[in-house]
């Protein structure tokens, strides 16, 4: 153990973490590319310079956290979320930005992203064989239970309407169907066109509602009045909120390393549930408006849940994630096979794995925080030079998907939808969550039929779903007195 | 448009979605419910809640006509770019789209065109060399 984890601090692995989370910062900034294409691309850059395997885990995870925090700064700062986990993020976020608090929610961010990337660790170390057990009892009817309840939560999240708030969940849901469906062969919703075959890529859908939807607000509200430029770029070191947001940043973890442990569900899920449970704790009705807590839950529960899915991965061999599935590649590639032998069989690189994590978030945070102020900076660029460069980035990051033109076409018409569901109040969050988590649930769903021959009795066979259920219920209730409400009001 | 245009139009979209998903028949011993089932019930429950939409109603949101015709010209630009993208490359294809929301956000035209043109050139090189993403040269440029 001791080998392994001292290994972590050698010069040369500070310096390959502190590269990995400055390129990380850079590339997560650009919506698109993501943490996965890093990753990827950086894979036979170590093997073909002859980095030992410590080290390439060093970078490896270095640059997942730094693409990580670099996709909040565009998230917090311009409303771009590039991966669906940051979408949460979004709703306080970009709120705070609005507020003038711009740099204050980067670092927030940044300190909730230690908090929860420090905390889950610990669980990793410790539970790390007995939640793989248990991740395993986790059938195909406990997930669907589990996906429903996690729309169910998101139906109380914008804080409106419950209705429209369904009808953007159930938009998503459908969204996630467009494609060749791999179960049947069948392909659904194309239209005849082949390049829907492979469905509608993520990033096109929310570049299209989210950046390029705010690049036609900001043109209707004209050179941009609501933004005090000159305030939101103060950044001050605010101790005593962080400590304040202790509470929220520790649940956040808690929930995300829960979730994170399922294969599949990770980061999203958990920032969607832990932003959910916050805002059920304090009913004061500012989370949604532009508070730190909205952002601290959701980013401690993202970096909580990328540590917990490093458990299916190492014990079970199952990658929850697609930068799991990426990062078991590499480990492959080092001749590690991970698997139930793993912990006894190669406990030096798990050791090294785990102090790699800790590197990569203290080198993070260390990064981060002083150049929080730079980063805000973004801000001040004029209106005529910041939203042209905010739209050719998003259209370039529709391009570079798929590398298709036709994904530029359809990230337009997004853009379009999203600009008339925001007039019309409805929240875009829940179309976003509904696609991500469309595809999922419903294989969760045909899995449990095949299982049980048709019979939708399946659905309720354990305690666990049955669990999970009840609270789906309750938060649907809960959303939807909470909703008829602000639809009252609304008439 | 309201609350009850946004939920006609739904109604219209996830009643065709709805009709269309019993089209998808497969149904076989280890997938007893198919690739219909699951659109099948979102349909439904879209098609119900868009029709509560219609029924309740709301004021209709204000739109004043400097903004659409600004909208509008910034749409045109995005169709152009998706049109020209690979006809004339992303430098040039950018160049103008940038150029062109730069005017719509009322900023100047030659710093404008200028900024535009460095921020597209830097971001192809940067795109193409950097991460190895290759971007449209354009087809004009190429030899055939």
């Amino acid at each position: 153990m001791a080998t392994g984890w001292w290994l972590a601090f050698t010069p040369l692995n500070v310096f390959l973490s502190a590269a990995g989370a400055l390129t990380g910062t850079v590339v997560g900034m650009l919506p698109g590319l993501g943490p996965i294409n890093a990753i990827a691309i950086l894979i036979p850059v170590c093997f073909s310079v002859g980095l030992p395997p410590e080290s390439v885990l060093i970078l490896l995870t270095a640059v997942y956290y730094g693409s990580q925090y670099g996709n909040s700064i565009s998230t917090i700062l311009l409303n771009v979320p590039g991966t669906p986990s940051a979408t949460v993020t979004a709703l306080d976020g970009y709120a705070l930005t609005r507020k003038g608090r711009a740099a204050s929610a980067l670092a927030m961010s940044a300190v909730a992203s230690f908090v929860g990337g420090m905390l889950s660790l610990v669980g990793l170390v410790l539970l790390a064989p007995l939640l793989a057990r248990m991740a395993i009892r986790f059938g195909p009817a406990e997930y669907f239970a589990l996906m429903v309840f996690a729309l169910s939560t998101l139906s109380g999240l914008s804080g409106g309407s419950f209705l429209k708030a369904a009808v953007a969940t159930l938009l998503g849901l459908a969204f996630s169907t467009v494609g060749f469906d791999p179960n049947s062969a069948v392909a659904r919703y194309t239209f005849g066109e082949i390049r829907l075959l492979d469905g509608v890529d993520f990033v096109v859908l929310t570049i299209g509602l989210f950046a390029l939807s705010e690049v036609m607000f900001a043109l209707e509200s004209e050179s941009d009045k609501s933004l005090d430029r000159e305030t939101r770029v103060g950044f001050v070191l605010e101790i005593h909120e962080w400590l304040s947001n202790l509470g929220t940043m520790v649940r956040g973890s808690l929930v995300g390393f829960a979730i994170g442990v399922l294969p599949g569900a990770g980061g999203t899920v958990a920032s969607f549930i832990a932003y959910a449970t916050e805002k059920r704790l304090h009913p004061d009705g500012e989370i949604g408006r532009g508070d730190l807590r909205g952002v601290a839950a959701p980013e401690a529960a993202n970096n909580a849940a990328a540590t917990g899915a490093m458990i299916p991965l190492l014990t079970l061999g199952v990658p929850g994630s697609g930068t799991t599935a990426v990062l078991l590649g590499a480990l492959l590639g080092l001749d590690v096979a991970p698997g139930p032998l793993f912990l006894t069989e190669h406990a030096e690189v798990f050791w090294a794995l785990a102090a790699s994590m800790v590197v990569g978030n203290v080198v993070l945070l260390f990064l981060n925080l002083p150049l929080v102020g730079a980063f805000a900076s973004i801000l001040l660029v004029p209106p005529w030079f910041l939203y042209p460069l905010v739209l050719v980035l998003s259209l370039l990051a529709a391009y570079s998907v798929n590398g298709s033109t036709f994904d530029v076409v359809l990230a337009v018409g997004f853009g379009v939808l999203g600009y008339v569901l925001r007039k019309l109040d409805f929240p875009l969050a829940p179309v976003v969550l509904g696609f991500v988590l469309g595809g999922l649930m419903e294989t969760s769903l045909r899995r449990a039929m095949a299982l049980s021959g048709g019979g939708w009795e399946i659905l309720f066979s354990s305690w666990t779903a049955i669990t999970i259920w009840g609270l789906a219920v309750v938060a649907t209730v809960g959303a939807f007195l909470r909703g008829s409400k602000v639809d009252a009001i609304d008439r | 448009m309201t609350d009850r245009g946004a939920g006609s139009v739904l109604a219209l979209a996830a009643a065709a979605y709805f009709v269309q998903a019993f089209s998808f028949r497969a149904g076989f011993m280890a997938d007893p419910i198919g690739p219909g089932a699951f659109p099948v019930g979102i349909g439904a429950l879209l098609l119900a809640l868009a029709l509560v939409l219609v029924v309740r109603g709301s004021e209709a949101p204000k739109l004043d006509r400097p903004f659409l015709v600004r909208a509008a010209v910034l749409l045109t630009g995005l169709g152009g770019f998706t049109l020209a993208l690979d006809v004339v490359g992303f430098v040039i294809a950018s160049t103008v789209v940038m150029t062109l929301t730069a005017i719509v956000f009322e900023g100047p035209l030659v710093r404008g065109l200028i900024a535009s043109f460095s921020v597209s050139l830097a971001l192809f090189i940067l795109f193409v060399y950097g991460f190895a993403v290759p971007l449209p040269m354009g087809s004009l440029f190429q030899p055939s």
